[in-house]
């Protein structure tokens, strides 16, 4: 890659990389701080990197900055999402994707990225598999247990009917 | 079947039917033979014989009378067609046949009451397994369905409309990525650079901070522990006191010096407060020396020594000062003498020499330090280093070695460094700062 094919990346790619941190880490400084640091390492290992793959290179980093940041939380209890679960619960009428949200954060980590790739990137298996590191049938498993545990979440709501 | 008097017509009777055979035929002839008396009737003439063209019944005004058996046959469908189709007919012509008919169908009991589940046990369409149906409609989310697998989704959703509400469900799962922009984009954009090792710059970094650090060690004075040279060069006055009697201790009080750069509280403690003794001569030999002696009245017939020794006993330990550096005690700063006195004291001294290394060395450094200050960072100050010369120092040497484009930058809140930015170049930076 060279200085404007970086640039580039940047425009194209620096939304949808916040996007994905901020749904998975749900923190806007430390979704920020993702999307920095992904495209820090971009920068130094710009010689090495395809143009075509910028986007998976990123998103890869990205992806195992948030899995570390997921770790590093988990070791403390986070009860900011047991109080917003707690809200959701309140409101009579939540919104959906909002509700959605609440409910993908429930989700295990590698599941959540899984689900994030493909609904919010429109990633294909195959991307998605190298991204995460898994193989072909991992992915599709863990879609489909996402896509069930979110179908619990929100059908216990009753908001689908 | 053995051929005797008793079993004898059943023989014949056999005949007659040819199910006989020759041997048995012969054996029959000659029991007969044997055996005279018995009957030898002609079976052919007893036995009776059917017309053929004759089947039907001879009498059928005689079925009136046995009406119920016919009739009973009738309701419990046992009569031939066409013997059920006449009966049916005779019975339809003849009132009493019929009121008779429709006692005996009144009294078949009918059977009551029905089982209320019998929908739960009828079987409707194919019934879908769910792992199946959720798998399907889940690959349809993701566009996976193949064509076999679509055509029996949607015959199941078809068949089975309660999927219809389960398909939907699976539908909302989906996220829409929402309209969100990174908001400092900018700062990630890079206007001109390369891509540079990372190594080669710390490595000179780390170079330069280490000969800075070195030489401002070295060169630092030794300010900040002082009691060591002043307990040793009282230890060698005390020694000297027991010399030649023209020798005496003047205790001689430190002044403040605005210029001095060793900070003196200004609450001082008489127990550590500690005098510095130098030798003079028992009569002033000027008026400088005699102020001084005049200013604390030591009392010339006293015995010096001994407030020297007091003032040993007070003194904390090496252990302790070095443990504790912040207070630098008055008593404990290194006295400034004048030049015009330094001489004077040369001259009236036998053995200066054993005095004048001991504010040599802080010269030395003073002057070194001057140089440096004046050379390197363009002032003119005669204090001696601190840590904001070290980092200007660094800062200078980093400037020079990236050509003006990076440097070093430390943030304090007191004495307490908060914030260190490291710059080796145009794009290349490193910034640390204490936690939370």
């Amino acid at each position: 890659m060279n200085l404007q094919e970086y640039n580039a990346a940047v425009d194209q790619h620096a939304d949808g990389l916040y996007r994905f941190a901020l749904k998975h880490l749900r923190d806007e400084d430390q979704a920020k701080d993702v999307v920095q640091d992904s495209f820090t390492r971009l920068w130094v290992r710009l010689e090495g990197v395809d143009g075509s793959k910028v986007k998976s290179y990123l998103f890869t980093t990205a992806h195992h900055l948030i899995v570390d940041e997921v770790r590093k939380r988990s070791r403390s209890t986070v009860m900011e999402e047991k109080h917003e679960q707690l809200r959701w619960s309140e409101q009579e009428q939540p919104d959906l994707q909002a509700v959605l949200e609440a409910g993908l954060s429930t989700l295990p980590e590698v599941q959540r990225s899984v689900v994030l790739l493909r609904d919010l990137e429109g990633y294909s298996y195959d991307e998605i598999a190298e991204i995460t590191g898994l193989n072909l049938a991992q992915v599709k498993v863990y879609i489909y247990r996402g896509r069930m545990a979110l179908k619990e979440y929100i059908g216990s709501l009753d908001l689908v009917v | 079947m053995k051929l005797d008097r008793s079993t004898y017509e059943a023989w014949l009777l056999d005949r007659l039917e040819g199910r006989l055979s020759a041997a048995q035929e012969r054996e029959l002839d000659t029991f007969l033979a044997a055996n005279p008396d018995l009957p030898t009737t002609d079976l052919d003439a007893a036995l009776p014989t059917i017309d053929p063209a004759a089947p039907r019944h001879p009498d059928k005004a005689a079925l009136q009378q046995i009406g119920d058996e016919l009739i009973i046959a009738l309701l419990e469908g046992d009569l031939a067609p066409d013997l059920q189709r006449e009966v049916a007919q005779a019975i339809a012509k003849d009132p009493e046949l019929s009121a008779m008919a429709l006692r005996y169908a009144q009294v078949r009991i009918q059977g009551e009451g029905s089982f209320e589940q019998k929908n739960d046990l009828l079987r409707g369409p194919e019934e879908v397994p769910l792992p199946e149906l959720q798998a399907l409609l889940i690959a349809e989310l993701e566009g996976d369905l193949s064509t076999s697998d679509r055509a029996r989704l949607d015959e199941l959703v078809r068949s089975h409309p309660e999927h219809e509400q389960e398909r939907r469900a699976f539908a909302a799962t989906v996220l829409h990525a929402p309209s969100i922009a990174y908001p400092d984009k900018d700062g990630l954009r890079r206007e001109q650079g390369r891509v540079v090792a990372l190594w080669p710059r710390l490595a000179v970094a780390a170079s330069i901070a280490a000969l800075l650090g070195l030489a401002t060690w070295l060169l630092w004075p030794k300010t900040e522990h002082p009691v060591v040279p002043e307990l040793a060069g009282f230890e060698q006055v005390k020694e000297e006191t027991k010399g030649p009697a023209t020798e005496s201790m003047v205790e001689q009080p430190v002044e403040q010096d605005d210029a001095h750069e060793v900070p003196i509280p200004a609450q001082k403690d008489e127990a550590v407060r500690t005098p510095t003794l130098v030798p003079v001569q028992t009569e002033p030999r000027d008026k400088h020396l005699a102020d001084n002696a005049n200013t604390e009245e030591p009392s010339m017939e006293e015995p010096v020594l001994d407030q020297a020794e007091e003032a040993i006993e007070k003194q904390p330990l090496l252990a302790e000062v070095e443990e504790k550096p912040v207070p630098i005690d008055q008593g404990t700063a290194v006295v400034e003498i004048p030049d015009e006195e330094e001489e004077l004291l040369a001259r009236v001294d036998p053995s200066p020499d054993r005095v004048l290394p001991e504010r040599e060395i802080p010269e030395l450094s003073n002057a070194l330090v001057q140089h440096l200050r004046r050379t390197v960072l363009n002032e003119q100050d005669s204090r001696p280093l601190d840590a904001d010369d070290a980092v200007a120092f660094v800062d200078r040497g980093i400037q020079a070695v990236s050509g003006g484009m990076g440097g070093v930058k430390v943030e304090r809140q007191g004495k307490r460094i908060t914030r260190l930015h490291l710059r080796l170049g145009h794009d290349l930076g490193f910034s640390a700062s204490r936690g939370r």
